[in-house]
């Protein structure tokens, strides 16, 4: 058995994919939903009272930005505890003592894992997204497709940004608790700076919501973010390959 | 095939040494015995010799590439999702040399699992486990194995099983293998070596290591044995000799070569009826038990004497 079929099966034996795909489709699925009923469950709401609501129609726009709040948010949390769970490999010494008696160098034992838990996110994503498409389309109105696909693109890369982060944790604390707790805290933190001007533009974060700011917004203002999501992942799989390779098993 | 040599191997987690200059002697193809109490330091030296852990001073010479070198750990682990034939499979995959499924089949049924074979291991129990380990460990056809406690969970036959598969491994693989049952290692071990806190007090054969501590001698004959008893008790090689009870002589010899040769002579020269003579406590267990306690002794002492 190769390590790309060990990885395969634990990404489905463990129901790891089933996790991912079901969080990326229902709230793909059901954020256009919930935009295009959000008026009517509100008047409904407030039928009886004398306050009279004036709310705007929902524009395709309004669909896919719930989606892409939610990729930002919810499927972030979902891939960074999925990637800790593949990639914290001594998190179980015992079974960690099974892979690295086998596979003596780091980027043989880690790539494998990586590739799956990205591969997993990418499909989950990408059926999330034609989700959020498909019924952004039919309640609300059409969208343009090739936004979309670049904003998916970008996406992606920002879930690749956050496995090497999950994978750079992983090869400097052993639980997947802490892995997750480490790569929640860091997020938010680059949250935070976002906030900061001329340093907002840079942060990869801003490419978590990138279907909406495509569609919302004229392309070309994620540049930046691009090049420091790109560089950064590369930079922290490549520590996280050296830093496994020094550590010991502990138990 | 070389044999594996360690040079002054010495491991430390900060002030606690746990193996301190270990230099170990493992013919190639030799059956080793690592004995020890409780956190003596065997699995740090059996993990520093799986290249699990970095040694923090000396040198370990395996006398053949590290991907050669299988560990059994003493309770191993393996993803709760694989069956037992998927684990052999993923564990020969991984070291690059993938194995046909007759073969893995074949191997299954040498440690007893072979209708456990398409069963998931999450589901089996402390012993499968460790047949499994043991499975997993040969499957990569190692050159060397080093095997933690590998009968521990077994039942008695489990446990014979698994010994006498490792004594077959003799002169084809190395091995090395600790064990808390001494009886399996002076069974099957042609060397071992005895650690204790963290150093090595004895290494050699286990037949020298039994000459080495038999320096109690008993004899039984019809009494009465007071001649007999002056006699040895005058011979230069005697530390000394008491009458258990009526026939019985426990002597405590300075050389055990020297009484070998002359206390047949000595016994003849009392004209008194010999019923049984042998050794007095000569089982391994024993002397670890020495070799070990004088350790424990010498902390007590050492710790006595440290200023608080």
């Amino acid at each position: 058995m190769s390590p790309w079929r060990l990885e395969l099966l634990r990404i489905m034996r463990t129901r790891r994919l089933i996790a991912l795909v079901a969080m990326f489709v229902i709230l793909g699925v059901g954020g256009p939903v919930l935009v295009h009923y959000l008026p009517q469950i509100i008047k409904s709401k407030t039928a009886t009272s004398d306050i009279k609501l004036i709310l705007p129609k929902p524009k395709p726009f309004d669909g896919i930005q719930n989606f892409a709040n939610n990729i930002s948010s919810l499927c972030t949390l979902v891939v960074a505890i999925v990637a800790a769970a593949s990639l914290a490999i001594d998190a179980n010494p015992v079974i960690a003592i099974f892979y690295r008696t086998r596979v003596r160098k780091p980027a043989p034992l880690l790539v494998p894992r990586f590739v799956a838990v990205i591969g997993a996110s990418v499909v989950a994503l990408a059926l999330g997204t034609l989700g959020a498409w498909y019924e952004t389309t039919v309640l609300i109105g059409s969208l343009s497709f090739g936004p979309l696909v670049v904003g998916f693109l970008l996406e992606a890369l920002w879930l690749f940004f956050v496995v090497s982060t999950v994978a750079f944790f992983s090869s400097v604390i052993r639980s997947v608790l802490g892995v997750v707790g480490a790569t929640v805290t860091l997020f938010l933190a680059l949250a935070l700076l976002e906030s900061v001007p001329g340093v907002m533009s840079w942060m990869p974060t801003r490419l978590a919501e990138s279907e909406a700011d495509l569609i919302g917004h004229p392309a070309g203002v994620l540049w930046h973010a691009i090049v420091t999501a790109g560089i950064a992942s590369l930079l922290v799989f490549g520590i996280a390959i050296y830093l496994f390779g020094r550590r010991e098993v502990s138990r | 095939m070389n044999g594996l040599r360690t040079h002054c191997l010495s491991k430390s987690y900060g002030e606690t040494e746990a193996v301190r200059n270990i230099d170990l002697e493992v013919p190639a193809g030799a059956i080793y015995g690592l004995v020890g109490p409780n956190g003596s330091g065997k699995t740090t030296t059996f993990e520093l010799l799986a290249g699990l852990r970095h040694a923090t001073a000396g040198t370990i010479e395996w006398g053949v590439p590290l991907n050669q070198v299988a560990y059994c750990p003493d309770t191993p682990e393996f993803e709760p999702w694989l069956t037992a034939m998927e684990v052999l499979d993923a564990a020969s995959g991984l070291l690059g040399k993938p194995r046909p499924r007759k073969i893995l089949v074949e191997m299954l049924d040498h440690v007893g699992l072979a209708d456990s074979a398409a069963h998931r291991v999450g589901g089996f129990s402390r012993g499968m486990t460790s047949r499994l380990g043991i499975a997993a460990g040969l499957i990569g056809e190692p050159k060397v194995l080093i095997a933690d406690e590998p009968a521990a969970a077994l039942d008695p036959a489990g446990r014979r099983e698994v010994i006498d598969l490792l004594a077959h491994l003799r002169d084809s693989v190395t091995v090395i293998v600790s064990s808390h049952d001494l009886a399996d290692v002076q069974r099957i071990c042609d060397s071992v070596g005895v650690l204790t806190r963290g150093q090595l007090v004895y290494q050699g054969s286990v037949d020298d290591l039994l000459a080495k501590a038999s320096t109690v001698l008993r004899i039984l004959v019809h009494p009465p044995a007071t001649c007999l008893k002056n006699l040895i008790s005058d011979a230069p090689w005697v530390q000394s000799v008491r009458e258990e009870q009526p026939g019985e002589l426990i002597v405590d010899v300075t050389d055990a070569r020297e009484a070998e040769l002359h206390m047949a002579r000595l016994i003849a020269q009392s004209n008194t009826g010999l019923i049984e003579y042998g050794r007095a406590g000569a089982s391994l267990q024993d002397i670890f038990f020495e070799l070990t306690e004088t350790g424990r002794y010498s902390q007590r002492k050492h710790k006595a004497g440290d200023p608080q």
